[in-house]
């Protein structure tokens, strides 16, 4: 695998494995997370792969894309810390395998240039009613984490627990964001991205190094970057004093409970690993304290987990429960957040816990998305290169450490999702 | 080691098979080029198999809708009051199941000691044990997995969509069954149906991955020689006939959300028995229809999009077994009525059923087909799928290349005779539509 950087504002991070029969690159483009940049900049990359100047139509360019044996193309948006990233993803069928002659790397390396450099314009920008179709579809999408039960249970904690501070940022926007937006507006953001944005390459497939290498160089040869400045990731959370609690109604068969907690920790912190692991001993797998007690001793829920959020100093739980056990179920998880804090931990708990870790870095290497994802976390950890010495790291984990990575958490928001007519019974 | 049977199962990997003599199918696929390996102990069991002939008593039992998935969620619980989770986990394993209509499967997965943990699964899944206290202690916690799944909207669309149309066979009720049905679960009906349907003749095992071959062929002989079973009569099922015609008639529910939420179900009752070679064939046939019809590259889908006729997109898939087949078709709209008339105006114009559109259709399905060999854990399911049919991935592949156009049109022809009787519609009716 080689890594290489190639000046200030372009990363490659190149690997040939032969176990794939894919190919897959992603491209993310780095900029400064900046409020009113999110919904255009998000707009641009969903429109970006739209339409492309040789098949102008939709239909036309997914026919495209399916011709070449399901090439698959996508492209988001999400943030790290004080960056708004946008991804550009490409999954193809490897030549190698398809054997058809009319079908190269070369045409791969076509293609993403197709996409990347020609998309269809009119008047020099994209198309309009292209921009509005999209622009409509991101604002029903929006509005529609409604629906999704559990997922608006979660945006209402993060909304209430960091409410005007930069961590309430959504990566894609609030919903009125989009509503001014024109073709002038999202082509420029994408030519703004191209020649500002710091850019990084992943690259998996049965591709030597230096044939993928050659490649991106040409592929990116006529972009003129400028460089960015690096920005610190976090600013200090300014820790609530007293814990929040906020209740909405819907009609809904099943309570959920959100609660977050604050901790001062984030990805590149020396201590994010053990704090990592002792989010896992809580709520991490059927042998955590959430699952075993919330779940298989007190029958209250088919589910209760813990993660943490890396850049943003938290850590959430969750539980989907009845309205009339939720106090009960809250009680159950404050006892074993006390429970770790009070050093009430087993080695087996914890030598658990880290082959659980260990496991799911091996098994995503078995992915071609998450070798990439895998590449992208070890270019954040702190004092960490490579996989054995992350590996390494969460095997030197001491009891000590994941007790005091406890004491550092503090409840600060619950939301709780519950039925209708539960108001009325209280 | 001797007597194993060498196969293709894709174009790159060649799977080991053997059949134990007590009748359990064996299949294994050993890959050093990943880490892990991805093992599945099925049985071809699930939620449809709901009145059997029972052994033990040579009499029909009936078990109450929901048995298949309980007893997943007890196989769990050992005799020794020991946990298997905790089993699984301290050799650095991963564990979990799931039940669908059709079957059972326990899975796990695994970088290290694999010998041990593909012990510990046969082990685990053929020593059941269920008692009272047990039973009554899983009923809270299944009783809010149903209630999870009732609050997300595309699964109510598909139960109340398959409720509708199949009344009268068990592939309309809900896998998990109902919070009513899953009260009246005793460990008696546990044992019946463990009894009946996890006989070994009855059972698969297929591991993927990095695993030594000659290690696991040998752990399983030995595991499986240890265990005394009586040989099985093949299971006698109840024929359950469902000839239900459920008419266009649409079903409305409200719900509390921001669009509204449309099933399209088309039930196919395959009016020419036999025409295809297999009912995985048929599937296939009938999934290119609809991604002709309905996919991101027929030119009707922007027609949906771009005219707002749908939200966001539309999904859609077929499911062909040897007792029932369905079309499910689900979108998001602001305007329920302006899809249904939209949907079936495509069927019936059909103006996307073309030679040229099969080509690119066809192209787009083998190339996901290679897409899905990269992944083990996904070849360990659709071997699962695929293993007690005699069929593999490869099987598939070459089956994708010799479907024809006039195959297709004479399914599409077929299909569209009956929409009037057997396509309807289940209307979700969001309470705060915009």
């Amino acid at each position: 695998m080689i890594h290489i950087e190639k000046n200030a504002v372009r990363f490659y991070n190149l690997e040939q494995s032969k176990k794939f029969d894919t190919i897959s690159v992603e491209f993310t483009f780095s900029q400064i997370l900046d409020k009113k940049m999110v919904a255009v900049r998000n707009l641009a990359c969903q429109t970006l792969i739209r339409v492309l100047e040789e098949f102008p139509s939709k239909r036309e360019t997914r026919a495209h894309f399916a011709n070449l044996y399901a090439a698959r193309v996508g492209s988001g948006v999400g943030k790290n810390g004080g960056i708004h990233e946008i991804t550009f993803q490409f999954t193809f069928a490897d030549p190698l395998v398809v054997k058809d002659e009319a079908y190269t790397l070369d045409t791969i390396f076509e293609c993403m240039q197709e996409v990347m450099f020609k998309p269809r314009l009119e008047n020099e920008v994209f198309l309009e009613q292209i921009v509005q179709v999209e622009k409509r579809m991101m604002q029903e999408k929006i509005s529609q984490l409604y629906d999704d039960k559990m997922h608006y249970a979660q945006l209402k904690l993060v909304e209430k627990m960091y409410e005007n501070t930069p961590f309430a940022i959504k990566a894609y926007g609030e919903l009125a964001d989009y509503d001014m937006l024109t073709s002038t507006d999202v082509f420029r953001s994408y030519t703004r991205m191209l020649a500002e944005d710091s850019l990084a390459i992943y690259a998996i497939g049965n591709v030597s190094e230096n044939d993928f290498s050659l490649r991106f160089d040409k592929l990116f040869a006529n972009i003129q970057q400028e460089a960015i400045a690096k920005i610190a990731i976090n600013s200090k959370r300014i820790c609530r004093v007293e814990k929040q609690t906020f209740q909405e109604f819907q009609d809904i068969k099943q309570t959920k409970l959100h609660i977050g907690y604050a901790i001062p920790i984030t990805i590149e912190s020396e201590t994010y690993i053990a704090q990592k692991l002792a989010i896992d001993v809580l709520g991490g797998g059927s042998q955590s304290k959430l699952f075993q007690e919330v779940r298989e001793k007190a029958s209250l829920a088919y589910y209760a987990s813990s993660t943490m959020d890396a850049y943003a100093q938290a850590m959430y739980i969750y539980a989907g429960v009845d309205e009339s056990k939720k106090v009960e179920a809250e009680e159950i998880i404050d006892e074993q957040i006390i429970c770790m804090q009070e050093g009430n931990i087993s080695e087996q708990e914890l030598s658990i816990a880290k082959l659980t870790a260990v496991h799911r870095i091996t098994s995503i290497q078995d992915t071609q998305t998450g070798c990439i994802m895998l590449r992208r976390t070890l270019a954040k950890l702190n004092g960490i290169a490579t996989i054995s010495e992350w590996i390494e790291a969460i095997e030197g984990v001491s009891l000590q450490n994941i007790i005091d990575a406890a004491k550092t958490w503090e409840k600060d928001t619950v939301f709780i999702l519950s039925p209708d007519g539960s108001a009325k019974n209280e | 080691m001797n007597n194993w049977k060498k196969i293709p199962i894709t174009s790159t990997q060649i799977g080991y098979m053997k059949t134990l003599e007590n009748g359990m199918q064996v299949c294994l696929i050993p890959n050093t080029d990943f880490h892990e390996a991805h093992a599945s102990f099925t049985t071809r069991y699930g939620s449809i198999h709901r009145r059997f002939m029972y052994p033990k008593t040579g009499a029909f039992y009936t078990a109450p809708d929901g048995v298949a998935h309980f007893l997943e969620h007890k196989m769990f619980d050992q005799p020794d009051g020991s946990d298997v989770f905790l089993a699984f986990s301290q050799i650095g394993a991963s564990a979990n199941a799931y039940t669908s209509h059709e079957q059972t499967a326990y899975i796990f997965s695994t970088n290290t000691n694999t010998a041990e943990a593909t012990k510990v699964l046969l082990d685990y899944v053929q020593s059941p044990q269920f008692t009272d206290e047990t039973v009554e202690k899983e009923k809270g916690i299944i009783e809010q997995e149903i209630q999870m799944y009732e609050d997300q909207f595309s699964w109510i669309g598909y139960r109340c969509a398959l409720g509708h149309s199949y009344p009268n066979h068990p592939v309309g009720v809900d896998i998990a069954g109902t919070v009513e049905s899953i009260y009246a679960i005793t460990k008696e009906d546990l044992y019946a149906c463990y009894e009946t349907f996890y006989h070994p003749s009855n059972m698969q095992f297929i591991m993927s991955g990095n695993f030594d071959l000659e290690t696991i062929q040998k752990t399983i002989i030995e595991n499986q020689a240890l265990k005394a079973y009586q040989k099985q009569t093949d299971i006698v099922m109840e024929d359950v006939e469902d000839q239900t015609i459920p008419g266009i008639k649409a079903l409305k529910k409200q719900i509390d959300a921001q669009t509204n939420y449309v099933s399209a179900i088309f039930k196919d009752i395959r009016v020419v028995k036999d025409r295809f070679k297999h009912h995985i064939y048929e599937e296939m046939v009938v999934d290119i229809i609809l991604d002709m019809l309905f996919s991101n590259i027929s030119p009707y889908y922007d027609q949906f999009v771009d005219e707002h006729i749908v939200d966001t997109g539309i999904s859609c898939y077929a499911t062909y077994e040897k007792e029932y087949a369905f079309l499910l078709t689900q979108v998001k709209t602001k305007d329920p009525n302006g899809f249904i008339e939209k949907y079936k105006q495509c069927w019936y114009e059909g103006a996307t059923i073309t030679r040229d559109q099969f080509d690119c259709v066809r192209k787009l399905h083998i190339g996901s087909q290679i897409q899905g060999q990269n992944n083990m854990s996904y070849l360990t399911q659709e071997m699962g799928r695929l293993l007690h049919e005699q069929l593999t991935p490869k099987d598939l592949l070459e089956w994708l290349q010799l479907i024809t156009f006039e195959e297709i049109e004479l399914k599409y022809q077929e299909i569209v005779s009956q929409l009037d009787s057997y396509l309807s519609f289940v209307l979700l009716e969001g309470n705060i539509v915009k």
